[in-house]
């Protein structure tokens, strides 16, 4: 007995032993380096002195990071409302027909597999004054071709890529989601007379909650990552007013040679991440309904 | 559990360790952009080289010259002619593009990891003071005291001018570059200007370009990295150029920046200006709906010969009496390194020198500077060039000064906050001259 028990403690040590030796290697081992690396003034390659908080009193003073902070959440919202929303419309009514749903998964996981970077072009030259398609359309309509990217609408017009994108993603999980319900639930709703819109109300949504906030969660996080679609399209401007945490903290490590400072950016990323996933899952704490 | 399943678990766990083993091996790294140039050639040349009775060495070289590099074929040719003359040395060219920061990525990486190239043809001032402070780059002079005849092509001016903060040189150019205002003589002809040789004739220019709803003037605002030294150069001079604030806020420099916001509100620049990058307003100088731009001389290699031929390159017009109207903005800015553990090493010395000799000899100048149209750092006649390159090179010869760009003196941190948290904010009245150069003062000493 004991030798049977001691080889499976053996078989789970092997099996788990590469997948922590990773987690330690590639993620606590340079987060831990990160922190230690936020108390210096560093070029991140050879020169580096100890400057105690001094990177955190830049960072609490350091009017752009109030700016990136406000965009970040601005597009936390926008990513919610309108990735996970669109993708739940989606999939019910994709979910609903009989024919053409393989065409239509394709059709909506698509612009996943193209780079950030590519659609981050795409939409740069879709935005584009000069040359651009939406003032190509302006002007076959009579209309005066206009600056799509200013002051005021720079941070919605870097979320509707950012949006777009990923739609396909949360459509794919949620519409797996959905297919998990058991059918007879459906069959005995419709009996009661239940249908359509209040079927995906009262049936379809509280079944898949779960899902959707996992969805939310992710959404969530995949925001506080994004840098390379904002870098191409605007790279922050102008006037700063769509820079976002990821693309600043990018910026102050390889363009400004700040290692140090973008360190402790890098943290307040890592923070603000944990506590705002936090709340989301205090706000949405529900019993599990299980079918 | 089958014992069958227990093995087939732990054959499957031991494999995943030894693809973790061999995916963390310290096998040295392959760079993608490397181009490997193999020595197939065994003929018996040039006996009375030194390196040639020696034993097999391996060199490793880092440069600028890859990717799409007007350069990169001449470079590649010229290593491995090298390689012919020298059957014991086989070179590892591990040469990148210049274009993004992965190449200074690559170097800084390399040198502070211990892994750094032989040779390694990098930036000068401000881009790699940290690796001559860690001493792993070696001076000149130290080299000379063995190998006078190391860079005896290079004329002394220029070695004088790309000398470090200590007073020594540690990288020999081949080629420079200059800066000045392109202008696209045709639409001046069309509408009876004058080329903008002074700011009144600028003036001019703007107004009546503007009213004939063409862009006359294709600036970044928020990538404005040119039209901040030539304005400063302008309005400062070739003395004030070089400020570094050591005095406060240097009264032209205020000048200069509110004569951009000046040009802004006047509509010379394209209605995108705010966010439109460097690309973008090239685009706009090559597709002929902008008549001037400020660049440097690699843009004359990305234009078609039809532009070219409609093109003048002038230095900019002086906007007060405080410049001298033919200063511009030129140097040379980056230079072979050799670093100090391969010099040290007794068995790759001799090797080292010869090929960082023979790749700053005249003929291989001239051969890159062809290449590139830039300005060769030895006394080289280059041939079959554009009349465009001529000119530029001309414009240079005339110069009575000739200034590095501002970012040289300045951490890259400040002057970014210049570039990007400066010029797009005064232009649109959110911050003053003043305010902006404040803070670019208090991060450059921070």
């Amino acid at each position: 007995m004991r030798g049977s028990k001691r080889s499976k403690l053996l078989i789970i040590i092997l099996f788990l032993s590469p997948a922590l030796i990773f987690l330690v290697v590639f993620m606590f081992y340079p987060f831990i380096m990160n922190f230690i690396n936020s108390f210096y003034k560093s070029d991140g390659f050879i020169e580096s002195t100890f400057i105690g908080l001094d990177n955190y009193r830049r960072l609490i003073n350091d009017d752009t990071i109030k700016i990136a902070v406000k965009n970040t959440y601005e597009i936390m919202l926008y990513v919610c409302l309108f990735e996970v929303g669109i993708a739940i419309i989606l999939a019910t009514m994709v979910d609903s027909i009989t024919k053409g749903q393989k065409f239509f998964r394709t059709v909506y996981f698509f612009p996943i597999v193209i780079s950030a970077t590519a659609i981050g072009m795409m939409f740069k030259l879709v935005y584009s004054y000069d040359v651009g398609l939406l003032n190509t359309l302006m002007e076959s309509l009579g209309q005066e071709r206009r600056n799509w990217i200013t002051v005021k609408s720079a941070v919605k017009m870097v979320s509707i890529p950012i949006v777009w994108q990923y739609i396909g993603f949360y459509f794919i999980i949620i519409l797996t989601a959905i297919k998990q319900i058991p059918k007879d639930l459906y069959e005995s709703a419709y009996l009661d007379g239940i249908n359509g819109f209040t079927k995906t109300i009262y049936i379809t949504l509280p079944l898949i909650r779960n899902v959707i906030i996992t969805c939310l969660i992710l959404a969530i996080n995949g925001v506080l990552k994004v840098f390379d679609m904002v870098l191409v399209i605007t790279e922050g401007g102008p006037l700063n007013q769509s820079q976002i945490l990821g693309l600043y903290m990018y910026k102050k490590a390889f363009a400004d040679n700040a290692f140090g400072y973008a360190a402790s950016i890098s943290v307040l990323i890592v923070v603000l991440g944990l506590l705002t996933i936090f709340i989301v899952n205090k706000i949405f704490k529900k019993e599990t309904i299980t079918y | 559990m089958k014992t069958s399943s227990k093995i087939m678990a732990l054959i499957l766990a031991v494999s995943l360790i030894c693809v973790l083993a061999v995916g963390c091996g310290g096998k040295e790294p392959a760079n993608e952009n490397t181009a490997n140039v193999e020595n197939n050639n065994d003929t018996e040349k040039q006996q009375d080289n030194n390196t040639k009775a020696d034993k097999k060495v391996e060199l490793r070289i880092a440069t600028m010259f890859g990717g799409t590099d007007p350069s990169t074929e001449t470079f590649e040719q010229s290593l491995e002619d090298f390689m012919n003359d020298h059957p014991n040395v086989k070179i590892k060219n591990e040469s990148m593009t210049s274009v993004g920061d992965e190449f200074r990525t690559k170097v800084k990486t390399d040198f502070s990891s211990g892994n750094e190239a032989d040779i390694t043809f990098f930036y000068t001032g401000a881009d790699v003071k940290a690796i001559i402070n860690s001493n792993k780059v070696m001076p000149y002079e130290e080299i000379w005291e063995k190998y006078p005849e190391v860079g005896k092509d290079i004329t002394d001016g220029i070695k004088n001018s790309v000398k470090e903060f200590d007073g020594k040189l540690y990288a020999l150019p081949l080629t420079g570059f200059y800066e000045g205002l392109f202008v696209n003589k045709s639409m001046f002809e069309e509408y009876d200007l004058e080329l903008p040789t002074t700011w009144e004739k600028f003036q001019t220019a703007v107004e009546v370009l503007k009213e004939n709803d063409i862009v006359p003037f294709a600036g970044p605002i928020a990538q404005s990295h040119y039209m901040i030294e030539h304005f400063v150069l302008s309005q400062a001079g070739a003395e004030g150029h070089l400020d570094v604030f050591e005095d406060g806020i240097p009264e032209e420099w205020v000048t200069a920046f509110n004569n951009i916001k000046d040009l802004y509100e006047k509509d010379a620049f394209a209605k995108d200006s705010l966010v439109m990058d460097i690309e973008m307003a090239q685009n706009l100088f090559k597709q002929e709906k902008a008549a001037m731009i400020l660049e440097g001389s690699w843009f004359i290699g990305g234009c078609e010969d039809e532009l070219k031929d409609k093109m003048a390159i002038i230095p900019m017009p002086a906007a007060s009496d405080k410049m001298d109207p033919t200063s511009i903005v030129a140097g040379f800015s980056s230079g072979y390194y050799v670093s100090r553990s391969s010099y040290e090493d007794e068995d790759k010395q001799q090797a080292v020198i010869d090929l960082i000799s023979y790749l700053t000899s005249a003929d291989q100048i001239k051969a890159i500077a062809t290449a590139n149209g830039g300005s060769p750092s030895a006394n080289v006649e280059i041939e079959g060039l554009h009349p465009l390159y001529i000119e530029g090179h001309k414009m240079v010869a005339n110069a009575k000064t000739l200034n590095m760009p501002i970012d040289s003196r300045l951490t890259p941190e400040a002057f970014n906050v210049l570039v990007k948290d400066g010029v797009p904010f005064i232009v649109e009245g959110q911050k003053t001259p003043e305010e902006v150069l404040e803070t670019v003062k208090e991060t450059n000493e921070r």
